[in-house]
């Protein structure tokens, strides 16, 4: 009788070990799980404002940091989306803003993102004049 | 004396010791190789978010922490022997791996667009043989130098020498630097000590960071390192020759160098394809871009003289973005470097 209680006892002894096992397994996993969650929303966040960064420099878009030229935003506009890919990868889109109302796009579809608004200068290549505006980039989700 | 209770027991309690410690064992192996993978992620990461700035800034950095990386040229990933999956590379980047890297901006610029590209270059000795001695040449080896990422306050460093027979001098060639080591800012100048000079062929004994570069008329595949031949337009590098048109092509040679990555490629090879196919993606496309710009600025510009050079240089531009051949794309561009530039003097244009 004695015996079969010590038995009994490492028995649930043992069962409580496999559960504390277990509990820091589950735990374990979902953080890291968790972990690649987060680290995956990051890479969205921070190739957005890549994107922007990189439109912000690029002879192809501006006329100086930060200052983009009209006549080249008009130019991308008309250009098909897929071959700015070849800069920026897919699933990604651009939006300048005029204060006055001018708007051009780049890669602009109705669906779910993660965007950054940016104040940006925009220079007009007939007036010569610079005026203010706001540059949208975001990454699709 | 034990009784069958006791031995039960001591049998019991040793198999489920075994069981949950094999069990926790396999687990933590698990989980390190999993934690490993992670950190190279992580170093690759920062790698790629460091060439990016560097690509947007132009400044030079250092960095340090990557193992066992190698640059796929064809899908442009970063992959590691141990970090899981491969990473999208999205500037022009020519690396070579190693453990410390410099990193450096060079930019060709067009007037009216500019191609940058990243170059990560481990610790780099380059040992130049001039067996054509000209000014072409010795500008040619000037050029290498200026591409290469100028190390003299940053690590590791990127060195310069001539080979001659059996001498291999960096000490003497450096004069000015005050110490031993001859960084790209110093030997740029020393090359034109080397006017007159007669270079045999490098018999030196080189080491493992040395890259020996040979300026000759006759080169052939058994020429040793990365031998130009500036006549042919022809580069040679482990064997195999390729056509050269702008530095470019040779800096790709120089950086991928003889190395094979993990399927047996020679590194220096599909760097140089990996650029050449890049350079004119990117310049085609910069070119298509430009023409609607010049469409644009037309419908409003009344100067004759613009309206003239824009048109001319739309034709340019045209050329530029049908053609398959790289020369034909770099005179292109060379012809709309030009034309903008009078854009500019004639205030059509900024710079």
């Amino acid at each position: 009788m004695k015996g079969q209680a010590a038995v009994m006892e490492k028995i649930i002894m043992l069962f409580f070990i496999v559960i504390v096992i277990v509990g820091l397994i589950v735990f374990l996993s979902w953080w890291n799980v968790s972990q690649v969650r987060i680290e995956g929303q990051k890479d969205v966040n921070e190739r957005a404002l890549g994107i922007a960064k990189a439109m912000m420099t690029d002879s192809l878009f501006v006329k100086d940091v930060a200052m983009f030229d009209d006549s080249k935003l008009k130019a991308a506009n008309k250009t098909a989306c897929k071959a700015f890919e070849k800069i920026f990868g897919a699933e990604w889109f651009a939006e300048v803003t005029e204060l006055d109302g001018n708007r051009w796009s780049i890669c602009v579809k109705d669906r779910k993102s993660t965007s950054y608004d940016i104040p940006v200068n925009i220079f007009n290549q007939e007036s010569e004049k610079v005026s203010v505006g706001n540059l949208k980039v975001g990454v699709y989700r | 004396m034990l009784n069958v209770l006791q031995i039960f027991k001591m049998i019991f309690s040793l198999i489920a010791a075994i069981v949950i410690l094999v069990f926790l064992l396999n687990y933590a192996g698990l989980l390190q190789g999993y934690q490993g993978g992670s950190l190279q992620a992580h170093a690759i990461n920062d790698f790629l978010d460091l060439s990016n700035d560097v690509y947007l800034t132009g400044n030079a950095a250092e960095f340090e922490g990557l193992k066992d990386f190698y640059f796929n040229a064809e899908d442009e990933t970063i992959t590691s022997k141990t970090a899981v999956g491969s990473f999208p590379v999205r500037m022009p980047l020519l690396v070579s791996p190693g453990e410390e890297l410099a990193l450096d901006r060079m930019d060709y610029d067009y007037g009216w667009w500019r191609f940058s590209v990243v170059e990560a270059v481990p610790e780099t000795r380059v040992v130049f043989t001039l067996e054509e001695n000209t000014l072409q040449s010795r500008n040619l080896a000037r050029d290498i130098v200026d591409s290469l990422p100028a190390t003299l306050y940053y690590n590791p460093p990127v060195l310069f020498g001539f080979c001659s027979g059996a001498s291999l001098t960096e000490k003497n060639s450096c004069g000015n630097s005050g110490t031993n080591e001859c960084h790209g800012n110093y030997f740029h100048y020393n090359v034109s000590d080397a006017l007159g000079v007669i270079f045999h062929s490098c018999e030196a004994t080189l080491g493992k960071k040395d890259r020996l570069v040979i300026i000759s008329g006759s080169c052939n595949s058994a020429s040793d390192g990365l031998c130009i031949n500036m006549a042919q337009k022809g580069a040679y590098l482990a064997g195999k020759r390729f056509d050269y048109v702008n530095n470019l092509d040779i800096l790709a040679l120089l950086i991928g160098w003889e190395y094979k990555d993990a399927f047996g490629n020679v590194a220096g090879e599909d760097l140089y394809n990996y650029m050449d196919a890049k350079f004119m993606e990117l310049a085609q496309l910069a070119s298509t871009l430009q023409q609607e710009r010049i469409d644009v600025i037309l419908e409003t510009e009344s100067s004759q003289t613009c309206i003239n050079a824009f048109r001319e240089m739309k034709n340019k531009l045209a050329e530029a973005s049908s053609t398959t051949s790289k020369s034909t794309l770099v005179a292109k561009l060379e012809e709309s470097k030009h034309i903008h530039k009078n854009l500019v003097m004639n205030g059509c244009d900024y710079e």
